[in-house]
């Protein structure tokens, strides 16, 4: 027994030793301001731009940067709602397009001095009725394996053929961006009733529809399913981490819809001016470069993509999606859907 | 008597709480019966049905088989290597949804989402539970008779519907707890139903996450419990059982053969051939990324959370045997289920608790409250009432409460409270919904394998899972090494060595 108390002693002697030189190594820079940010998993993750960003802010700030992980879009707008004007966020990253409207419906927003000139142009039409600044984009489409299909779909409708039976792995639009960009995208461009109409032919093919785009995306990379809805960037991270060029992204003659990222700084900030200076970070060349490389999203700016392999990347075309319907119309619509989605059970 | 009585009243009143504000948000939502959904709610309900009936019976059925191999593998191991067979046997239980998916993915193709996919994965997850169950009972119920069968040549078949009678309430006990269980599972429905499959949880968690409705999440949970209460109310009988025998003593069975065995071992071979192969894929991109993982850390807190949860647990498991020695009070505690507790535990974050300054303190004390309840349905509620007997005798004697609580309550649930309270680590090892929620960024090796598999690395997060199961094999050994010095001291107490 005795030795068994010595190794208890032991784990946990090195279990608080491991906290307490960590907490200790956080403690030093205390004194200085700290800058708050609200993102999403992936923004702050290790590998994501959040650390690279910090670092190089820190350096020159003379402050203390905090990351404060909402995982997605909704849990952020909930915890912005629960938190109101307590709210501890310097700065808020992570809203898409559809976001904008209840993300203004639960805090204000300060305006925020940017040079819109440098912005790619399909993006200007995004940044009219917000305060929130876009600062990375990407466009959506099927992605497929070569090596597994003879002939790559054209059309969506092309999707509707028996080689495709249960092998499309889809998205929820009522929990994922990438799903309710194509939801919405087809109303937009068929009209409700053919879209629906679409959409119950679809089911039939359809394997999943995922809570997240990652484990719909992980259905496709496990090789469950043979195409998923994800961004035509994706290829370019089984190029750069795998080395495997056979993972592409459908060009579709319907065009792909755009998702827009936003960030905003809070009328409730604490350290507004640092808040600032970040987002002129971000839409620096350097902080746009970062995002791009780690996000895998397209740069807001022009003159970023040159000479990476993100400038391989061929042009889709781009299906207008900046008229955004309203919140009450997309709800009665995804209310239509989940009753699409049961009855072909 | 009085005194007792409020003393039981006091103690379950924290566990009703969640009714309460089950029953306050439902009456402050306006219009909620208005636009009551019948027909989203009977396709939820019907999913659940299916699914929870077909995987409880099939992972009893798979349970059995298993439980024929175990018997002849016991008397062929040392206590070592049963420790850890035993290990494996229960682990798929603990393991996160999301993992005992990638597994299935790895095993079927294509793997079947929806209703057969739920099914599959919960028969998977449950089968080696149920089949340490049926050890349990025939070391607790059979085993003489095994003995006895085998001197008179009698046949499996004969023997099981000889001695059928003598389990069936445990059985009906067991199939109950599966359909509980699945019932009210979550993370398996949300992932392999597949938008096809959406159980009544799931559809509860979309209220509360998609809709922000937690006015009819709270009367969808209603229902459900509702419902489950009239099963539970019906078909619950907790009986007794005889004392815990030597396992240990008999060396060949009617039941299993080396057939059974060899399947098993099979079974497991081809398990780890899997996820050494995933294991080899994401290797060196393991290595590449591992400096910007922080792994010491996140590992350090998660063993800090999982013990935290276990102990807490434990207390907690504990601490009922001086209130719950009695079978009505065991049977209303039973009826207390995991979705509602789901649900409270969201709600009262969205509240936001001011009372409880510190976080992880806050995590640990809700995953301690989520995890008794479900615990107290695998067998906790019947080693209680097993109790019941004993206690009114040593009132009889006038023996203290203390002394009572010490060496009758105690001494005799320490084991098994260990054991259990290892499962409230081993879940607490796998959140990450829960964690998602409360902390404000990557703190447990959970949180960082979901975050590596919403960012294109599955492969890696593969490995994150691995690591979670070397922490929660080492959080078994200190839970046993823990039941040791804790057994010790209480039989030094009474003088029992």
């Amino acid at each position: 027994m005795k030795h068994f108390i010595v190794f208890i002693v032991a784990v946990f002697a090195v279990l608080f030793a491991t906290i307490v030189f960590k907490n200790n190594q956080l403690h030093t820079k205390e004194s200085k301001p700290v800058l708050r940010i609200y993102a999403s998993s992936s923004f702050i993750s290790q590998w994501g731009p959040g650390p690279w960003l910090k670092d190089s802010f820190e350096a020159t700030c003379q402050c203390k940067v905090e990351y404060f992980d909402s995982a997605d879009s909704t849990l952020l707008l909930q915890r912005l709602k629960t938190e109101s004007s307590q709210s501890t966020a310097d700065l808020v990253l992570g809203f898409d397009q559809y976001d904008l409207e209840a993300a203004q419906s639960v805090v204000g927003w300060r305006k925020v001095d940017i040079d819109k000139s440098a912005y790619f142009e399909n993006l200007k039409p995004f940044m009219k009725q917000t305060k929130m600044v876009p600062y990375d984009w990407g466009l959506l489409s099927f992605v497929v394996r070569k090596s597994e299909l003879s002939t790559l779909p054209k059309k969506l409708d092309d999707f509707l053929g028996p080689g495709f039976q249960d092998k499309i792995a889809l998205q929820d639009p009522r929990t994922s961006s990438p799903g309710l960009q194509f939801f919405l995208m087809l109303v937009a461009s068929r009209g409700e009733e053919a879209a629906f109409e679409f959409l119950k032919k679809l089911n039939k093919h359809i394997h999943s529809y995922s809570t997240s785009w990652s484990m719909a995306y992980g259905l496709f990379t496990k090789k469950q399913v043979l195409t998923t809805y994800s961004y035509v960037t994706s290829p370019v991270y089984h190029i750069v981490e795998e080395k495997n060029s056979d993972v592409i992204a459908l060009d579709l003659e319907e065009g792909h819809p755009m998702q827009v990222e936003f960030a905003g700084i809070p009328e409730s900030c604490k350290n507004c001016e640092l808040a600032e200076k970040f987002m002129h970070l971000i839409l620096s060349k350097d902080g746009q470069k970062i995002i791009m490389e780690k996000n895998y999203m397209f740069p807001v700016i022009n003159g970023v993509k040159e000479g990476t392999v993100f400038n391989s990347i061929p042009s889709y075309k781009i299906f207008d999606n900046s008229n955004i319907p309203s919140q009450a119309e997309r709800e009665r619509l995804l209310k239509r859907w989940s009753s699409v989605r049961r009855n072909e059970n | 008597m009085k005194t007792k009585s409020i003393f039981n009243f006091v103690f379950l009143v924290p566990f009703f709480l969640p009714l309460f504000f089950l029953f306050k948000y439902v009456f402050s939502g306006t219009g909620v019966i208005q636009s009551f959904d019948v027909a989203e709610f009977y396709w939820g309900f019907k999913n659940s049905l299916i699914q929870s009936v077909f995987s409880s019976l099939f992972s009893l059925l798979l349970g059995y088989f298993i439980f024929k191999g175990l018997v002849q593998l016991r008397p062929r191991v040392n206590s070592k290597i049963w420790t850890v067979v035993e290990f494996i046997n229960i682990l798929p239980s603990l393991l996160p949804g999301l993992f005992i998916l990638l597994i299935g993915f790895m095993t079927f193709e294509p793997f079947p989402m929806g209703t057969a996919g739920i099914i599959l994965l919960h028969t998977f997850s449950n089968a080696g539970l149920c089949g340490q169950f049926f050890l349990n009972r025939y070391d607790e119920k059979l085993i003489s008779l095994d003995q006895v069968s085998q001197v008179l040549g009698l046949s499996e078949g004969v023997f099981f519907r000889k001695t059928f009678s003598l389990i069936k309430q445990d059985l009906v006990q067991m199939y109950l707890f599966l359909f509980i269980l699945c019932f009210s599972s979550f993370a398996i429905p949300l992932v392999a139903g597949g938008g096809h499959g959406t159980t009544l949880e799931v559809l509860i968690y979309e209220k509360v996450r998609i809709e922000n409705n937690l006015a009819m999440a709270s009367l969808y949970s209603l229902i459900q419990f509702a419902i489950l209460c009239l099963g539970i109310w019906i078909f619950l009988r907790p009986g007794k059982s005889e004392k815990r025998r030597n396992s240990r003593a008999v060396a060949n069975s009617l039941f299993g053969s080396t057939f059974n065995l060899s399947i098993i071992l099979v079974g497991y071979a081809y398990l780890i051939y899997q996820i050494g192969k995933v294991t080899a894929d994401g290797w060196a991109q393991f290595l590449e990324v591992f400096p910007e993982l922080s792994l010491p850390l996140l590992g350090a807190k998660s063993i800090l959370y999982s013990i935290g949860v276990s102990l807490a647990t434990y207390i907690l498991l504990i601490l009922s045997s001086l209130f719950i020695p009695n079978r009505l009070l065991a049977k209303t505690l039973y009826m207390i289920q995991l979705p509602s507790m789901n649900i409270f535990a969201i709600m009262i974050l969205f509240l936001q608790i001011y009372w409880i300054k510190n976080v992880n303190i806050l995590f640990v004390l809700i995953y301690s409250y989520i995890s008794f309840v479900a615990l107290f349905k695998m067998g906790w509620s019947e080693r209680l009432i097993n109790l019941e007997l004993q206690n009114d005798l040593a009132e009889v004697l006038s023996m203290s409460l203390k002394r009572k609580f010490l060496f009758i309550n105690w001494l005799q649930l320490n084991q098994f409270g260990f054991y259990l309270s290892f499962f409230a680590g081993a879940w607490v090892l796998g959140d990450f919904v829960l964690s998602k929620l409360i902390f404000s960024q990557d703190v447990t090796l959970a949180m960082l394998s979901q975050t590596l598999l919403s960012s294109y690395r599955i492969d890696l997060s593969f490995i994150i899972f691995l690591l979670i199961i070397c922490v929660m094999f080492m959080l078994f050994i200190l839970l046993k090494g823990l039941e040791y010095v804790v057994d010790y001291l209480l039989r030094k107490a009474v003088r029992l060595v």
